[in-house]
C-alpha cells in the first residue's frame, strides 16, 4: 500500500470529504499539511509539549470522526483547526486554573457576526504572512502587547490582566482597545500593500 | 450599563475572554446597536491573525503514530481462552483465511520493497504508523468470529474481487486481485457507494501481480454503504468517479 498516495495535490475540501469515507491516508495528510501550526499554537498557550501534542490530536480525531463539522464556507481549513485548537487550548489552560472560559467569543461567534465581512476577511487571512502580523505585534507598545498575549495566549479576563499586572481594570480595557485598534492598523495597511 | 460602559468590553469579547454575564449583555446590546456591531467587525480577523501569528512547530517524535492509533483504535484480539472458530471447522474450511493472510502478508511485503526512502520524520512516521494500523486491523478483522467472505468473481478485465465483512459491520476488507494496471498516466480509485452517492477512500495502483487489497474501517462502520466501486481516474483521484466503474459490486 502507498500511502498518502496522490493526495499531495488534493485541496482540504478534497481531503476532509475523503475523511467521511474513513480515508486515513486524507487524515495523515491534514495532519502532515497543518499539525505543525496547530502544535506551535498549542504549545505557546500551554508550554507544555504533551499536553499540546494531546490538544492537537484531540483536535485531529474529532475532525476524523465528524467531519461535517468543518465547514469549508465559514473558511480556509487551517484557520478552522487553528481556532479549535485555540479554544481547546484555552479552555484547557483556564480549567487547570480553575476558571472557566465564560463567554462564548472569539473567533466562532465572531463568524456568526460577520457573515458580510466574510470575504475581506478571507483576503486577510489569505495575504497575512505570520512573519507581518509578528512584526506587527512587534510593533505596538509593549504594555499592549502584554494586555492582548495575555488575554488571547493565556486566557485571562480583563480583571486577571490587571490582577497579573497591578493595573486597574479601566487601564486594561483601554491597552486592550488600543492594541487592537493599533494592530487592525497594521493589518491593514499590509492588506493594502498587498492589494 | 450603558452604551459606554459596554462598548468597553468589546475587546475582551473579541479575544474571547468576557466573562460570561457580561458576554450576553453585550451580546443584546449588539442587536440594538449598530456602532458596538460596527466595531466588532472591523475586528473580526484579529482572533485568526493572532492564531497564525505563532511560528509553526516540529511535532513531538511519535506524534503520527500515536495519532493514527487514536484514530484507528487497535482494537483487542480475542483472548486465547475465547474460541475465535468453531472446532468442528475442517481444515479446508480454515484454508481461505490462510490464503487471506498470505495475500496480506505478501501484499505488505511487496509494498515494503516498493518503498522510497523519505528524508522528512513525520512522513516515515505516518507510513509505520499507517501499516501497523492496517496490520493490526487486518489481524483483527480475519481473527473475528463470523467474518462474511465473499467472492464477487472475475470482472471483465480479469479481476477477481473478494470483500471481508466484519459481522458487527464496522469492518470490512475488499482484495483485488488479476488486476490490470491502470492505463498510462492513470490511477484507480476506490468508492463506497450508498444510495446514489459515492464517497473516495483511495487512489490506487495494483502491484506487478494485479494484487492490493484496502481495509475499510469508514466513521459508523460499513453497514451504511450498499456497493464498492473502482473507477480509473486521473492521478490524485477524483471528486467524483468520471469513468464508468471498472468494478462495481455490492458490499
Amino acid at each position: 500500500m502507498k500511502l498518502a498516495h496522490g493526495y499531495a495535490d488534493r485541496s482540504d475540501g478534497d481531503l476532509v470529504a475523503s475523511l467521511r469515507g474513513g480515508d486515513t491516508d486524507a487524515l495523515a495528510e491534514v495532519s502532515e499539511r497543518h499539525a505543525h501550526a496547530m502544535y506551535g499554537l498549542a504549545l505557546h498557550i500551554l508550554a507544555d509539549p504533551g499536553w499540546a501534542e494531546e490538544i492537537v490530536q484531540d483536535v485531529l480525531v474529532r475532525l476524523w470522526r465528524k467531519p461535517e463539522m468543518y465547514d469549508a464556507a465559514r473558511g480556509e481549513l487551517r484557520r478552522w483547526l487553528l481556532s479549535v485548537t485555540h479554544h481547546a487550548a484555552i479552555d484547557g489552560l483556564r480549567g487547570r486554573r480553575g476558571t472557566a472560559r465564560a463567554s462564548s467569543a472569539g473567533p466562532d461567534a465572531l463568524d456568526r457576526l460577520r457573515i458580510t465581512d466574510l470575504e475581506p476577511s478571507e483576503r486577510v487571512w489569505q495575504r497575512m504572512q505570520a512573519q507581518s502580523v509578528r512584526e506587527a505585534l512587534r510593533q505596538l507598545p509593549p504594555a499592549q502587547r502584554e494586555a492582548l498575549e495575555l488575554a488571547y495566549y493565556k486566557g485571562y479576563s480583563q480583571s486577571e490582566i490587571a490582577q497579573c499586572t497591578g493595573q486597574p481594570l479601566g487601564t486594561v480595557k483601554t491597552r486592550l482597545r488600543l492594541g487592537l485598534r493599533k494592530l487592525r492598523e497594521s493589518l491593514k495597511q499590509v492588506d493594502v500593500t498587498e492589494s | 450599563m450603558n452604551h459606554d460602559a459596554l462598548r468597553e468590553n468589546i475587546p475582551a469579547y473579541v479575544l474571547g475572554v468576557l466573562d460570561a454575564g457580561e458576554g450576553a449583555t453585550l451580546r443584546q446590546h449588539l442587536a440594538n446597536c449598530p456602532a458596538c456591531a460596527e466595531e466588532i467587525a472591523v475586528y473580526a480577523d484579529i482572533p485568526n491573525v493572532l492564531n497564525v501569528a505563532v511560528p509553526a512547530a516540529t511535532l513531538p517524535v511519535g506524534f503520527s503514530t500515536r495519532l493514527l492509533e487514536r484514530a484507528v483504535p487497535i482494537r483487542a484480539l480475542p483472548s486465547p481462552a475465547t474460541p475465535v472458530r468453531s472446532r468442528a471447522r475442517s481444515l479446508p474450511a480454515r484454508l481461505p483465511w490462510a490464503v487471506a493472510a498470505a495475500c496480506v502478508v505478501l501484499a505488505l511485503a511487496l509494498g515494503g520493497w516498493n518503498w522510497q526512502l523519505n528524508t522528512k520524520l513525520n512522513r516515515q512516521e505516518l507510513e509505520l504508523a499507517q501499516r501497523r494500523s492496517t496490520v493490526a486491523g487486518v489481524v483483527d478483522l480475519l481473527g473475528r468470529p463470523g467474518v462474511i467472505v465473499r467472492d464477487t468473481g472475475v470482472s471483465e478485465d480479469g479481476t477477481r474481487t473478494r470483500l471481508y465483512l466484519s459481522r458487527e459491520g464496522d469492518l470490512a476488507m475488499v482484495v483485488f486481485d488479476g488486476m490490470p494496471p491502470p492505463p498510462q498516466g492513470r490511477v484507480y480509485q476506490l468508492w463506497l457507494g450508498d444510495s446514489g452517492e459515492t464517497e473516495s477512500v483511495a487512489t490506487f495502483t495494483p502491484n506487478a501481480s494485479g494484487h492490493w487489497f484496502r481495509l475499510l474501517s469508514p466513521t459508523g462502520g460499513v453497514r451504511g454503504y450498499q456497493n464498492v466501486g473502482v473507477s480509473v481516474e486521473p492521478p490524485g483521484g477524483s471528486t467524483k468517479p468520471t469513468t464508468r466503474w471498472a468494478i462495481w459490486t455490492g458490499l
